[in-house]
């Protein structure tokens, strides 16, 4: 009987001891799968997240217009820079909004597969993976380092480009869904105040070479952001916010760092990891060099206004604008005539035929442009600084086999010669044009002319 | 745990103070009477008295009795014995049997016997435990378990009545020399009949809960071969979609329980086959490419409906509470057949028969067809393209050809065997049962499914009945090569003019056009589909054990263990044999090919006490589950085939990528409880409580505690009833609350995953990337479920018409539901839990009826009706959540659609106008303000069934009847293109004035948007009610006497015929699968024969 009786509370322990605690629910995450909690335990896994924010803005379908690398397509639409095939009979209604800069609200706020909302579903990758960084015990510390460098720069990318498309926008700078939901705009200060202090931050955290997919071996390949991206997008952010002196003088670290940045020939600079490449991105779609050849480079049947496959050719304001003899003019801009008209077409990337060797990167940030950055915080700056613009402006048309500037040296012809350079030398490259009209308040009076000329009117303050 | 530990104990406890049973279970072997009168008195309740000297040398008694009343267990014991007794006030007073051996009987009376007899069923089989009582007397005895029994000096000419729980009582009077054989018939009272519950068992007229069952007769009527379907109108509160009827007809079976208690996780209910859960999902984890074809997947093609004894439908918060956080959308609880004690008997099932589409959508025919196009052609001031245009100038525009009769109207062969060998002792039972099945399609081709099934348990009682154990299996194999084409919506749409499927020399006919290019619309032909291969396999185990022990009189110890395990083999291929000749240089030869697995096993020990308190019987249950479930698919797409030939082995690809792969572990632990009053049968009170955890949620919110309270008065047991209304033989009061939750969300929804970049042709720096799907959401918590309900429940006249009422109040809260999100979050929506509540109510109602019930014929009727209202209630709308939400509230949600209201064609313009939110007509309306809410769900449904036999002639057919709104295509896309359409479109606009519901024709795509909103308008749906008559059988079962002759127990021949007539006025291809692109279920008709050896 005493035998039984203990059998049945030995049973009744099993039965009470099965359940009740959380272990016995613990399931491991699917090994298809990772969580935040083991993702930033590894190295590999931890530099996987980033790795997978650069493959994300190098696999989007750029030529449906809603990826961030649409950027450099969109904003040529919208500024003076393309003309869109067939105008609004075009089969792309998004790329038709840009071209007839009629964006609607619906467009810019809370719609899937739109730039927006690509730029802040990567802002949330790079949120989350600092706050985990910051408290990751196990990844390496130089890894560690590397890793949020690049996701500071990240985020310093991604808002860049929120706030000068967007003006005014949220600024997300933690994972919390909850506390994100209800957040006001920030102001374009704010913005840029976080912009800076982002990448000051990862000036000190990235590597000063560039790195492998481990985000520790060293690496030729230039598609991973180093301390110079981080550097050079400080330059940019500094100018567009005016803060000459600052642009000047973070411009200048990489023109002096020749060991690694000079400026390449006009047909090498867009070749992958070219002397004059920042920080370019690697291809990885199926047989294609870049999305930018695949879209701009068109074949001997022209553009097409019912496909997405050619939608856009260079506009005739653009082209016109070439000085005379300008080898941009030759080396970047190439053209097919069909039935006897003649489209032009942006040429910086060559390599349009599918399955042929990758030979070009999408470049995001080149040496070029710091020359005409510092070259333009100087001509603000004035004075005895308007000298060092123009040299610095020279170098540039040098390389393009241009005269030497022969204009007056005073601020105003200095600044105005330096933003038709820019127009020139920075052309359908991540919608330069378009900023620099926003940012240089001759918005209007470009687009008021610009607008009739793709049956549109110009509506100030569009967005 | 130490407070979880105390709250078991308190259970036991409580129910040890406490004790008793109706009815008494002995297994006593060679022990003395006073043991077994302490047994009898520690199930019943019962006092013994009895003078010491009265039991002095009657030495020691072996008795096997279960479940029999008490003074049956006493005759038994006292079987062979000078003893007698009498009971009175739970009182059995022991006393000596007068025997006056060698006396000669009372002048006049008939000389005394000693008999031996026995009792078997209407099929000859022993009934074990039946009382034999002498009339008049309190003598008597029971049988053994082989049906024998001995009575000792009794009267000749006396009557013995002979009862049975469950049968027809009978009387018999003795004659000298007899050795009776006495049949009891099945008393086929459903009341008694027993009904399987959550661990356990009772019958319809002692439960509290609401439970409806249908057994294994009612399954076997019906040619399926998925048992769920056998279930149609049957079940009150059981809605029922079959989505397809290809063979297997289970592509897609949507059960619902009592409307939806989930906005966006509605979910099926919990399907347990002999207490082990059942998957109920199709094989595929969230992705299409991981599984192959159009019914491989469910899950209950590969259960033999063969192999089921019932299925038990749990609906109410008694019955399914225990169940906790599975319970929320309905139990089915599915019993397989075990053996019986007795001889072997072998019994033998053949059926053969087929299938066909029963209804065709009345279509243009050739003329109306071209005149249709040519009037097309005029309204757009075109003509046809000869490179489009291909069926006004190419194809032989003479020549007509029927395509539903062609592409659908096929038979299907269907065949279907099954065998059992079952038998066994007191001891030791056993069953072992296989089945074959094999149905192919209507379509042209070879198509067809070949399953096979084994089925085995063994049942054993050891140590004086003490130990039980139960061990058994199924196991089915299923060799599926049904193809992945369904052909109907070709048969629909292709124009009546379309050239021959084949060339005069067999070979596909391409009907290329002058460049060589195949002229068939979309580039196929449908009959190239037979050029695929196709193959899928799949193999499902379904193993369990049962251990019980005795540990003391009343207390019970069992654990349960349960394993399943299905896996699923699939290839696919499209060779070039399958496409246009023209398309060879610009395609590959593809293959597909998919492995899943998916391994559940349970674990549940249990510990039950029965004891008597207060007069009456409590029953209790405690125990626990754990359990593991994991699931993994892979598939893998290979192309480059150099041949047709190679396209099975993937080495032969040239390039192969991976599809997508799945991989989910789901844990599950609880803990139960369940206590049972039954005071007299007059009184039954339950009450269930249980703790669940799952894995699906996040660590916070893994728990949680579920419960209901039940009671039920059966009044007709109260005599001032039975002393008022003699008429009434039963009637129950039942009422239950509680609640029950529901985990159907998914595995790992709270996780924030990372999910590997697919289809990265070139990876970034060589690496992989990785990016977060989803956010972590610890805060997810069950959806709560709250069921109330009450039920009245009568029988008359003996029972012969039995009625019954319930209506139910189930409410939903907590409900999940993916919430938009501010796309400055990263994401566009997230799982919230969301103050929501979700109402279903409504009334059940049977009725059945005995109408003729002589010796020869009996007639009865059984009658079902469900009308469940579903409404969204007391959504919280926050600012974020907005309209999205407003659409549900107050709306009823069993199937939420939104439609524009149709304002009839335009007679100037002849185009669609629909109504906007002013309510003036607009042909673009905004479909952000002008839609308005449209309710798909069941009006009601139910079901009529009769049953008519005639000595050995049965007949058995159910009326299903549901009234629905749906879509009733009127037309496809736009009438006028290049697409046959249904005969409606012939009332369209002509000209300017004209009134119609249907806009002028065209032949391009102008149209297209007006056409659109036209088929999410009000124009678009019509009244899909139907009555159909959804299996009929007719069986013939040969006399007694034949069998006799033919060495048989039974030999029955049959007909059996599902889905034979539709009585509707829906417009489409059948009211129930709402279609017109998919195979609607089929009419079947089998012709077979059931043998039975023993």
């Amino acid at each position: 009987m005493k035998v039984k009786f203990s059998f049945i509370l030995a049973s009744l322990f099993l039965i009470a001891g099965i359940c009740g605690c959380n272990k016995m629910l613990e399931v491991p995450p699917s090994p298809l799968a990772l969580t935040s909690d083991n993702v930033y335990e590894t190295n590999a896994a931890a530099a996987s997240v980033l790795t997978g924010v650069y493959t994300a803005i190098s696999s989007g379908n750029m030529q449906l217009g809603q990826s961030i690398d649409a950027i450099s397509m969109v904003s040529g639409l919208s500024a003076d820079e393309l003309t869109l095939y067939g105008g609004a009979a075009n089969f792309n209604a998004i790329l038709v909004q840009y071209y007839e800069n009629r964006l609607n609200s619906g467009l810019s706020t809370s719609n899937s597969g739109t730039i927006w909302s690509e730029l802040y579903s990567d802002i949330y990758i790079v949120n989350i993976a600092m706050e985990r960084l910051e408290s990751s015990t196990s990844v390496t510390s130089a890894v560690r380092r590397q890793l949020l460098g690049e996701a500071k720069f990240l985020r310093a990318f991604f808002y860049f480009y929120l706030v000068n498309l967007y003006g005014s926008v949220p600024l997300t700078t933690s994972s919390d869904y909850t506390a994100n939901s209800s957040l006001a705009k920030a102001s374009v200060q704010q913005v840029y105040h976080q912009i800076v202090a982002d990448l000051v931050g990862a000036q000190s955290e990235l590597s000063d070479g560039y790195v492998a997919s481990d985000a520790l071996t060293g690496t030729a390949e230039r598609v991973r952001p180093n301390k110079w991206a981080a550097t050079a997008l400080l330059a940019r952010a500094y100018l567009y916010s005016q803060n000459w002196d600052s642009s000047r003088v973070v411009a200048t670290e990489i023109i002096n760092h020749s060991s690694l940045y000079q400026l390449d020939s006009l047909n090498g600079v867009f070749l992958k990891n070219s002397t004059e490449a920042i920080w370019q991105l690697q291809p990885v779609n199926a047989g294609w060099n870049t999305q930018d050849a695949k879209i701009f480079v068109l074949p001997a049947s022209g553009p097409t206004s019912n496909s997405v496959n050619y939608p856009v050719y260079l506009s005739p304001g653009l082209l016109s604008r070439f000085e005379l003899n300008d080898r941009r003019r030759m080396d970047w801009v190439d053209s097919v005539i069909v039935n006897g008209t003649v489209y032009y077409f942006p040429y910086k990337y060559k390599s349009a035929t599918l399955y042929t060797p990758v030979t070009e990167y999408t470049m995001v940030l080149r040496l070029g442009e710091q020359y005409l950055i510092r070259a333009e915080a100087e001509a603000n700056l004035g004075g005895a600084f308007l000298d060092s613009a123009r040299d610095d402006l020279n170098v540039i048309r040098q390389r393009a086999g241009l005269a030497d500037y022969a204009g007056p040296i005073d601020q105003f012809s200095m600044k105005a010669s330096i933003l038709h350079e820019r127009k020139i030398e920075l052309f359908t490259e991540w919608g330069h044009r378009w900023l620099d009209l926003k940012r240089t308040a001759s918005i209007d009076s470009v687009m008021s002319n610009v607008a009739p000329m793709k049956s549109s009117t110009w509506c100030l303050d569009p967005l | 745990m130490p407070l979880r530990l105390l709250f078991l104990l308190s259970i036991v406890l409580f129910v040890s103070a406490v004790a008793s049973a109706q009815t008494v279970s002995l297994s006593e072997t060679e022990v003395p009477l006073e043991k077994v009168f302490r047994e009898i008195k520690a199930q019943t309740g019962f006092e013994f008295v009895y003078n010491l000297k009265t039991l002095e040398g009657l030495g020691k008694v072996t008795v096997e009795v279960r479940n029999v009343s008490l003074a049956a267990a006493l005759d038994a014991c006292f079987r062979g014995l000078p003893l007698t007794y009498t009971i009175t006030n739970k009182i059995v007073v022991i006393m000596e049997r007068i025997l006056k051996p060698g006396s000669s009987p009372p002048v006049g009376a008939a000389p005394a016997i000693d008999v031996h007899g026995k009792v078997t069923d209407s099929f000859g089989i022993p009934l074990a435990g039946a009382s034999v009582t002498v009339k008049g007397t309190n003598r008597g005895t029971t049988t053994d378990a082989k049906g024998q029994f001995e009575l000792k000096v009794v009267s000749s000419g006396v009557t013995i009545e002979v009862s049975f729980e469950g049968f027809t009582p009978r009387e018999s009077t003795l004659k000298v020399g007899d050795t009776p054989v006495i049949r009891l018939m099945r008393n086929n009272n459903p009341l008694d009949e027993i009904q399987v519950i959550a661990y356990g068992t009772t019958t319809k007229r002692l439960n509290a809960g609401d439970v409806s069952t249908v057994n294994s007769a009612e399954i076997e009527m019906q040619p399926v071969s998925n048992p769920i379907l056998a279930l149609e109108g049957r079940v009150p509160g059981m809605d029922f979609v079959q989505v397809s009827g290809l063979p297997g007809s289970a592509s897609a079976v949507q059960v619902r329980i009592r409307g939806i208690n989930s906005i966006s996780h509605p979910g099926d209910p919990l399907y347990i086959v002999d207490g082990v859960p059942y998957v109920s999902e199709t094989l595929n984890s969230g992705d299409q490419g991981a599984i192959i074809g159009n019914s491989s997947g469910n899950p209950f093609n590969f259960l033999n409906p063969g192999d089921i004894e019932s299925i038990s439908v749990l609906k109410d918060a008694d019955a399914t509470a225990i169940y906790g956080s599975r319970g929320a959308n309905g139990v089915v609880l599915i019993t397989t057949k075990k053996g019986k004690e007795g001889n072997a008997k072998f019994e033998f099932n053949a059926q053969n028969g087929f299938g066909n589409v029963a209804h065709r959508m009345k279509l243009l025919n050739l003329r109306q067809y071209l005149d249709m196009r040519y009037e097309a052609f005029r309204n757009d001031g075109a003509t046809p393209d000869p490179n489009v245009d291909y069926d006004l100038t190419l194809w032989d525009t003479t020549r007509a050809t029927d395509w539903q009769k062609k592409l659908i109207g096929g038979t299907a062969q269907f065949g279907d065997l099954q065998g059992s060998l079952s038998g066994g002792n007191t001891g030791t039972q056993y069953l072992l049962g296989g089945g074959y099945h094999n149905e192919t399609t209507v379509f042209p081709g070879d198509w067809h499914d070949g399953k096979g099934s084994i089925h085995f348990n063994l049942t054993n009682t050891a140590f004086k009945g003490k130990l039980r154990l139960l061990v058994s299996a199924n196991y089915s194999t299923d060799d599926n090569h049904l193809g992945e084409i369904d052909f109907t919506q070709a048969s629909m749409l292709l124009p009546p003019d379309a050239p021959n499927l084949l060339n005069a020399d067999g070979s596909i006919n391409w009907a290329p056009n002058k460049q060589g290019y195949t002229t068939w619309p979309n580039g196929l032909n449908p009959i190239a589909a037979t050029a695929m291969q196709y193959d899928v396999k799949t193999n499902n185990l379904i193993g369990k054990a049962l251990i019980s022990y005795q540990v003391l009189d009343g207390l019970e110890l069992k654990t349960s263990l349960g394993y399943t395990n299905m896996t699923n083999n699939g290839f696919s291929a499209i060779p070039f044999a399958a496409l246009a000749p023209s398309d060879w240089p610009s395609q590959q030869r593809t293959s597909r090919f998919a492995d899943n697995h998916i391994t559940t096993w349970i674990v549940e020990p249990q510990l039950s006490y029965n004891t008597s308190f207060l007069g009456g019987v409590v029953t209790a249950l405690a125990g626990s589950t754990i359990e593991r479930n994991l699931s993994i698919g892979q598939a893998w797409n290979a192309a480059g085939f150099s041949t047709d030939l190679l396209m099975s082995d993937i080495l032969a690809a040239t390039n192969i990528t991976a599809g997508r792969d799945s991989y989910a572990f789901y844990k599950y632990n609880a803990t139960f409880g369940r206590g049972n009053y039954n005071l007299k049968s007059k009184y039954v009170f339950d009450v269930v409580a249980r703790r669940d955890g799952s894995s699906r949620f996040g660590p916070d919110n893994r728990y949680a505690n579920f419960y209901s309270v039940a009671g039920a008065w059966i009044f007709s047991n109260e005599k001032f009833l039975q002393k008022w209304f003699p008429s009434m033989s039963f009637g129950k009061i039942r009422f239950s609350y509680g609640t029950t939750g529901n985990d159907q969300i998914g595995d790992y929804t709270y996780l924030d995953l990372y999910n590997n970049l697919i289809d990265i042709a070139v990876p970034y720096q060589g690496a992989s990337g990785i990016r977060p799907a989803t956010i972590y959401t610890p805060s997810l918590q069950w959806e709560l479920t709250k069921k109330l309900e009450a039920g009245l429940e009568t029988g008359f006249f003996k029972d012969r018409i039995l009625f019954s009422i319930s209506g139910y109040l189930n409410r939903s809260s907590n409900q999940l539901l993916l919430s938009p999100l501010p796309t400055i979050t990263g994401f566009f929506s997230v799982e919230q839990n969301i103050p929501a509540v979700l109402q279903n109510k409504g009334v059940e109602v049977e009725l059945s009826t005995v109408n003729i019930k002589d010796k020869a014929f009996r007639w009865s009727t059984s009658l079902n009706f469900t009308r469940n209202i579903n409404v969204a209630t007391l959504i919280h709308i926050t600012k974020n959540m907005g309209r999205y939400y407003q659409q549900f509230l107050g709306k009823s949600i069993g199937l939420p659609m939104l439609v524009y209201r149709f304002a009839g064609v335009d007679p100037i313009t002849g185009v669609y106008l629909f109504k906007n939110s002013q309510g003036k007509p607009v042909d673009a309306p905004n479909p952000a303000t002008d839609e308005v809410y449209m309710n798909l769900s069941p009006k009601f449904y139910g079901g009529m069934q009769n049953s008519l036999s005639y000595q050995g002639l049965q007949l058995d057919f159910i009326f299903q009847f549901v009234s629905h709104v749906n879509q009733g295509y009127p037309f496809f896309s736009v009438p006028g293109v290049r697409r046959n359409q249904p005969v409606n479109v012939l009332n369209r606009w002509q000209k300017p004035g004209d009134v119609s519901n249907f806009e002028k024709f065209s032949e391009n795509v102008s149209l297209l948007p007006s056409s659109t909103y036209a088929q999410q308008s009000t124009l678009y749906y019509g009244d899909a009610s139907f009555i159909r008559l959804k299996n009929l059988s007719i069986s013939y079962s040969l006399p007694s006497n034949s069998l006799k002759r033919l060495g048989l127990q039974n030999l029955r021949f049959f007909v059996h015929g599902q889905n034979l007539l539709t009585i509707t006025n829906y417009n489409g291809i059948d009211p129930e699968s709402l279609g017109a692109n998919s195979l609607p279920p089929l009419r079947v008709v089998t012709f077979g024969l059931l043998l039975t050896i023993q």
